[in-house]
């Protein structure tokens, strides 16, 4: 994908309130949004964000959980192209229609109200089960829902390498801690190890601290030319490069999961980022990771040569992945404490981090930043680059 | 141990989930056998993933494997299952991956890599009164 380096650039981003909605779903007030309502506010928040009229918008990308009919209709949007797709993966395909020519000022639009819905991730209604078989193809023994899956993923990690829960921890941990920081987080009461360590397991050896959250919100995206951002303003945000590998042989018998961690569509993704962007691990300021599950950082950096096969616990140990840390990982809080908007929100936090926008978590000097993503062994990934 | 009779959460519907369950029913569970390249593969499908041949027969396999993973359930997402109870993933000597119960809740004695075999078990659903389920237990 080479074609596609350098040439779209995020222009507008928006989010809606995730610690405001959260808290008014825990106290069961009646929801004033649907995901439409979410996606919608997010929509005006990005237009806003880069004075952009919604006129000027010929292409509509949309999240798993909307209809782009029914999106566009809301919004009041004819377009020239229109696509979906989940988060990094609507970026590609942005990035693929300015190419193209198909569309030039793109919408990239999300909302999601699984929360006040009550969206299932397991058992007889688990979400997503018409997509990934195996999220509910072994009912009949009560194997279900996508927290399950990583808990043998990451149990027999743990066999194999040495990793102790105690270690684990640390990712939920250092995430909390960037929440803190971050005062549209979900989760901002502080968590230390031994706090982690008393947390319920959900499926063993997985805590409710490395599930992600459920709650409502929304997300957008304004994605144009990189040539042509660049005369818009000074708050774009350039796509160096992007990678994709997919891997779907003995998917439902999760072979390719439980084997070999997915580490060879890493590192297929890997190879094709890096190279296109010109850079290595080394040179990245700070990474966001598909979080829906602590353990997905472990197998992202050794999959992605951050580090060595079964070496993820050291790379991670003493806080190297948190607030001043070597690699500040998910500097939100990412999906365990900042929101669950299924990859989204991960492309607003590098946005405002290379913007130099994000407040007391900021990562000082920030230039590089990678996102990194491998939902059901469908890896996606890119790398941003500060506006030269 | 597994109760001897369980009420469980049907098995997945398909034309051919049908004689894979009917295998399992005979106790002597089976799976798909390519007839022209050999491959052995699961869940069952309608052709052979690697060479794509319709020629193909359900084959019963050894029983025996070792185990990959497992993970205990602490949360209850069916209501006919009452948790804890353990899963593991076992790679069959014949090659593919499957799941099933184990036979103690405990986890304590399972390692990465121990000789396991099936085991079957009576079971009940909604939709049928008596069916069988195989679980795993040490070879």
């Amino acid at each position: 994908m080479a074609q596609l380096s350098g040439i779209a650039s995020v222009v507008g981003v928006g989010e809606t309130d995730y610690a405001i909605d959260y808290a008014a779903a825990r106290e069961k007030k009646p929801p004033t949004r649907d995901s439409y309502g979410y996606a919608a506010l997010a929509f005006k928040r990005a237009l806003h964000d880069c004075s952009i009229n919604k006129y000027d918008i010929d292409g509509l990308i949309v999240g798993p959980t909307l209809a782009a009919e029914r999106t566009g209709e809301m919004l009041g949007l004819n377009v020239r192209w229109m696509g979906q797709g989940d988060a990094v993966n609507s970026l590609m395909s942005a990035a693929m229609a300015i190419h193209s020519g198909a569309a030039s000022c793109i919408a990239l639009v999300y909302g999601n109200n699984q929360r006040t819905r009550g969206t299932q991730y397991g058992g007889a209604q688990a979400d997503g089960g018409d997509r990934y078989l195996a999220y509910h193809y072994y009912a009949p023994w009560g194997m279900t829902s996508q927290g399950a899956l990583y808990a043998l993923m990451t149990q027999r990690y743990m066999s194999l390498h040495g990793l102790t829960e105690r270690e684990l921890g640390e990712i939920a941990v250092s995430q909390r801690n960037f929440a803190q920081m971050n005062p549209n987080a979900v989760m901002r009461q502080s968590m230390n190890i031994e706090q982690y360590l008393n947390s319920k397991y959900i499926c063993e050896p997985l805590r409710i601290n490395d599930y992600c959250l459920v709650n409502d919100g929304g997300v957008a995206l304004i994605v144009m030319s990189s040539e042509r951002a660049k005369k818009h303003g000074k708050n774009a945000v350039s796509m160096a490069a992007f990678g994709r590998s997919d891997i779907n042989m003995d998917a439902t018998s999760l072979k390719p999961r439980l084997v070999d961690f997915y580490h060879s569509a890493h590192q297929a993704a890997a190879s094709d980022v890096f190279n296109n962007a010109g850079v290595g691990p080394q040179d990245m300021d700070f990474a966001q990771i598909y979080d829906s599950f602590s353990a997905h950082v472990l197998f992202a950096l050794e999959g992605f040569g951050y580090c060595e096969i079964g070496k993820a616990g050291e790379f991670i140990a003493n806080g190297k992945i948190g607030p001043g840390g070597k690699l500040p990982i998910n500097t939100s809080g990412g999906h365990l404490s900042d929101s669950y908007m299924q990859g989204w929100n991960h492309q607003v936090e590098i946005v405002r981090q290379l913007r130099n926008q994000a407040g007391a978590r900021q990562v000082k000097n920030a230039s590089w930043g990678h996102y990194m993503s491998d939902i059901a062994g469908k890896v996606a990934t890119v790398i941003f680059r500060k506006e030269q | 141990m597994v109760e001897p009779t369980m009420n469980r959460p049907n098995p997945y519907p398909g034309l051919l989930e049908e004689p894979f369950w009917e295998a399992v029913d005979q106790r002597n569970l089976s799976l798909q056998n390519c007839k022209s390249c050999d491959h052995v593969w699961y869940p069952p499908g309608p052709v052979c993933p690697e060479c794509l041949s319709e020629d193909w027969q359900f084959k019963p396999v050894s029983g025996y494997g070792k185990v990959i993973a497992w993970t205990v359930f602490h949360r209850q997402y069916f209501p006919e299952l009452p948790t804890p109870y353990t899963i593991v993933s076992v790679e069959i000597d014949e090659g593919p991956l499957l799941i099933g119960g184990y036979c103690e809740t405990n986890s304590k004695n399972l390692e990465v890599g121990m000789r396991v075999k099936v085991s079957y078990e009576q079971a009940t659903s909604k939709l049928k009164d008596s069916w069988t389920i195989y679980n795993w237990v040490p070879a």
